[in-house]
């Protein structure tokens, strides 16, 4: 029991403990996961929405039917390998094997469940202890289980039509192709309802959680989230990471001289800075805003209207973010931090609004299935609205301050942090713990304390 | 007619006042003589006339000769006949000039000014080219009873007669490619009114000859020894018009006329549900006009025409979506929406001309219900229509509707099913919703929380 632990320094990220809950294997399977299921949605949402004017643009944008048929394939073809290999994964490795035995539901889930919905209404006062995967993530573990072999068995009945009539009737093929579009469907609406909000939307981890990327979380995130894994891990070091405040982790990046003395020369880069950003936040929710016109309106093209909202918005966007840029720069903050929060703030609005609102919308596409002649009065989609803009207005605050505080490490001045006077030569008593315990020492190098 | 063509010899009208003179003179003139001036000019030409005439036929000359005598536009008198005169080794040339005299047609020439005027109006092709025995052969005896009669009969005088088509004295035997009417040249001689834009026809129907010239009838580039069909071929030069409409060609006909060429498939096409609905007498069925167009005819292959792959749906629909005829002959409805549904029609949709079209399984000219054992959607028939594309289909392909609507009644499992997701779908949209309208409030009462420890 050997225990190299693992310093570094990583951009955005809180100094402090954290917890490796993905290695690399890992990681690399949600990517893989992600890329395919990406492209399988593109490429399968316009044979699903073919009633829509968007549809067509997209496949003709794409380059035709038959090369959206052949990327579809190479979507499946990557899945379907990501299955096969974590099924390898899980039967042949050691930790594959426990983390399915961690990942198999128990009665304990069920009794989560309810637990958890008594604290959401205020019935219970403490949260459920959850282990290393809670009722939520073992639920989205077996919906792409179930997803990717219902999707996998009817794709291929698909793909291969005079295979499967050697077998089966023609109907049943017609029951496979029914399947795989609802099923389609569900996956899709998963994923951007349930999947983004755990991982994106909710306010512990907005605007994302890192995880997926570096594999870590947070000790603090740990002791919440996952109480009872923690009790076990939490003496294991070699399953801890260490991150250290840039001045001891690299000197020199943190030693190295800032250019933003002169206010002036801040405050005009800050409203150019905040002036594109303004305009450039548009882009990223321009998918969203077309998902969401497509939901009100398929009769209409989703992505034609998207493109002319933003446009409208682009100016008052951009003007917008110039001048909460300037005044954050007038408030003290260098012209990167001022511009990085009105990026977050911006793009924190954006998005909660239009959570709320594809939320709404999806939910009247769904219901008009059932009620095909229903229409919505203006006025309650007035309501709808003024409440994804307040919801808006809150999560762009909050991002805001969200962004602050990253864009302090990320545009880290010295002098923000230490007095002018401290600032020269930097303190030599900061150096690398040598030795653990890390712990004490790692408190006293915390440098949000000055 | 118009002069501006390079063949036409020109015949002008009369003008209202032969001397010309207007202005230059004649009140002089009048003045001094007590004369008027047409009196004077007419009694000159009578008395040339009748002096030549008159001198001619004391010598013997020939009928044709005497009329060149003045008309001729190398004779010497050429001058004071200037818009009567004619080339003569024109008229010789034509078909009428070895044996026709100018008196032939135009009957009853007098001397004097009045008669000779009439004699204009004398001519009448159909005194030898009428239904009634004559001397000229039969095939060129025509009732020349076409569409254009109908304006003429109102009294509109802009439409043509014979010699709009054919010319007046340099008429060529139809064989000669330098007739009017022969083959190459019909296009450009209906076109003379039917592609001129200031022609009183270019209203009704302004594309009608550039349509033609694009289609394949009208391009023949490809074809240099093969003439295709021109205007002649389908609307037929002295057609008599169809007995019961203004239509130029009788619906019921179309086939025969189409099939002078398209032999067989103008049998396959009777053979068919619509030829036989057709000969039945149900004057909704297609044509071949009705899928392929009139005078815009292209081959399949290319992509402006109404039955290229991404076109035929449309097509088809024009009709087997109309709920006229769809209630009138009890034919199954909601075809488009149903193949809308299947991948085909998804294709299609797109663009993908690979994808199976209406006529890729229904067919083209031999459609058949799916009840006749010869149709290629027939049961039995189905594994080798599927087969053309999915090679190797068995007949597991046929037990199966293709596109038929799902319902509680057919297609049980594909119905149950799509309700069963439906209903899931629902349920678990609903249940994410109200997880996250749940769980949003707690944990942004934390966020707040541990903001405000960080800060306080």
């Amino acid at each position: 029991m050997t225990e190299p632990v693992t310093e570094r320094w990583a951009v955005g990220k809180k100094p402090g403990r954290y917890y490796l809950r993905f290695p690399l294997n890992e990681r690399i399977q949600h990517l893989w996961l992600m890329i395919s299921v990406f492209l399988l949605i593109a490429t399968g949402m316009p044979v699903y929405f073919h009633t829509v004017p968007t549809a067509e643009l997209v496949v003709r944008w794409i380059g035709g039917n038959p090369v959206r048929e052949t990327l579809h394939r190479i979507g499946a073809i990557l899945l379907l390998s990501l299955a096969f290999y974590h099924i390898f994964y899980i039967v042949l490795t050691y930790r594959g094997r426990e983390r399915f035995k961690a990942l198999l539901p128990t009665s304990k889930d069920f009794r989560d469940f309810w637990h958890m919905l008594k604290y959401y209404l205020g019935l219970s006062q403490t949260k459920p202890l959850f282990g290393r995967f809670s009722y939520i993530e073992k639920f989205e573990y077996w919906a792409v289980f179930w997803g990717i072999a219902v999707m996998g068995i009817t794709g291929l009945t698909l793909w291969f039509p005079t295979v499967a009539m050697l077998f089966l009737p023609k109907w049943a093929t017609d029951v496979a192709r029914v399947i795989h579009s609802y099923e389609a469907l569900l996956a899709f609406l998963s994923i951007i309802l349930w999947h983004f909000y755990n991982v994106h939307l909710n306010p512990s981890v907005f605007p994302m959680s890192t995880a997926w990327i570096d594999g870590l979380i947070s000790e603090e995130h740990m002791r919440e989230e996952h109480p009872l894994e923690y009790a076990q891990v939490k003496d294991r070091e070699e399953e801890w990471v260490w991150v250290l405040p840039p001045t001891v982790a690299r000197p020199e990046v943190a030693a190295a001289p800032v250019l933003a003395e002169i206010r002036v020369v801040s405050a005009v880069a800050s409203a150019w800075g905040g002036s594109l950003v303004g305009a450039a936040v548009l882009v990223p929710i321009l998918p969203v805003l077309a998902l969401c016109l497509w939901f009100i309106n398929p009769e209409e093209s989703g992505w034609v209207l998207a493109l002319r909202l933003a446009s409208f918005l682009v100016l008052p966007s951009s003007a917008i973010g110039a001048a909460i840029s300037v005044a954050l720069c007038l408030q003290g903050r260098s012209a990167g931090q001022s511009v990085f929060t009105t990026f977050t703030g911006l793009l924190g609005f954006y998005l909660s609004t239009l959570s709320l609102w594809v939320t709404f919308a999806a939910g009247f596409y769904v219901l008009h299935w059932f009620f095909p002649s229903m229409k919505i009065a203006t006025g309650v989609m007035s309501v709808l609205l003024l409440v994804s803009l307040l919801l808006g207005l809150v999560g762009g605050i909050w991002a805001a301050g969200r962004g602050k505080i990253k864009s302090q490490r990320l545009f880290h001045r010295p002098e923000d942090t230490e007095p002018k006077a401290t600032r020269q030569p930097l303190s030599t008593e900061m150096t690398r713990p040598e030795n653990t315990p890390h712990r004490q020492e790692y408190e006293e190098d915390r440098y949000e304390k000055s | 007619m118009r002069a501006d063509k390079p063949m036409a010899l020109t015949v002008a009208k009369l003008p209202t006042n032969p001397t010309g003179l207007q202005g230059v003179g004649r009140i002089d003139f009048e003045r001094l003589t007590g004369i008027s001036v047409n009196t004077a000019v007419a009694a000159g030409r009578f008395l040339a006339v009748g002096l030549v005439v008159l001198i001619l036929q004391s010598v013997g000359a020939a009928e044709t000769e005497k009329c060149l005598f003045c008309h001729s536009s190398k004779s010497p008198k050429r001058i004071i006949f200037k818009e009567l005169t004619l080339d003569p080794s024109i008229y010789f040339a034509s078909v009428h000039g070895k044996k026709i005299a100018c008196t032939d047609c135009h009957v009853g020439v007098g001397l004097t000014l009045e008669e000779h005027k009439e004699a204009k109006r004398q001519v009448d092709c159909a005194r030898c080219h009428g239904e009634a025995p004559s001397v000229v052969p039969p095939q060129a005896r025509n009732r020349y009873d076409s569409i254009h009669q109908i304006p003429r009969e109102a009294g509109t005088v802009q439409v043509p007669t014979c010699k709009g088509c054919h010319g007046t004295h340099d008429i060529e035997p139809l064989s000669s490619p330098f007739s009017r009417v022969h083959k190459t040249n019909i296009r450009a001689t209906c076109g003379k009114c039917h592609g001129n834009p200031d022609s009183p026809v270019a209203k009704k129907a302004p594309q009608t000859s550039i349509d033609y010239d694009r289609s394949i009838h009208g391009r023949r580039e490809n074809r240099p020894g093969v003439w295709t069909a021109t205007c002649t071929d389908c609307h037929l030069a002295h057609h008599p018009r169809a007995k019961d409409s203004t239509a130029p060609i009788e619906k019921t006909e179309l086939p025969s006329i189409c099939g002078k060429c398209h032999k067989s498939i103008a049998n396959q096409y009777r053979r068919s549900i619509h030829g036989r609905a057709l000969k039945a007498g149900m004057k909704d069925a297609p044509v071949c006009t009705d899928c392929h167009g009139e005078h815009t005819i292209r081959p399949p292959t290319e992509p402006e025409s109404t039955v290229h792959p991404l076109h035929v749906v449309a097509t088809c629909i024009h009709c087997h979506e109309n709920r006229l005829i769809l209630r009138r002959y009890g034919l199954p409805s909601a075809r488009l929406s149903t193949y809308r549904k299947t991948y085909h029609g998804i294709a299609n949709q797109f663009g993908d001309v690979r994808a199976a079209e209406c006529a890729s399984c229904h067919g083209a000219h031999d459609i058949l219900p799916s009840t006749d054992p010869r149709s290629p959607i027939h049961p039995k028939n189905r594994p080798k229509t599927c087969g053309k594309c999915h090679q190797g289909a068995t007949e597991n392909f046929a037990k199966g509707t293709i596109h038929v609507a799902p319902s509680a009644r057919s297609d049980v499992v594909v119905y149950w099913v799509s309700v069963f997701y439906r209903v899931l779908i629902a349920c678990l949209v609903g249940a994410f919703v109200l997880m996250i309208v749940l769980d949003l409030p707690r944990r942004l009462q934390t966020a707040i929380r541990q903001r405000g420890e960080m800060h306080g």
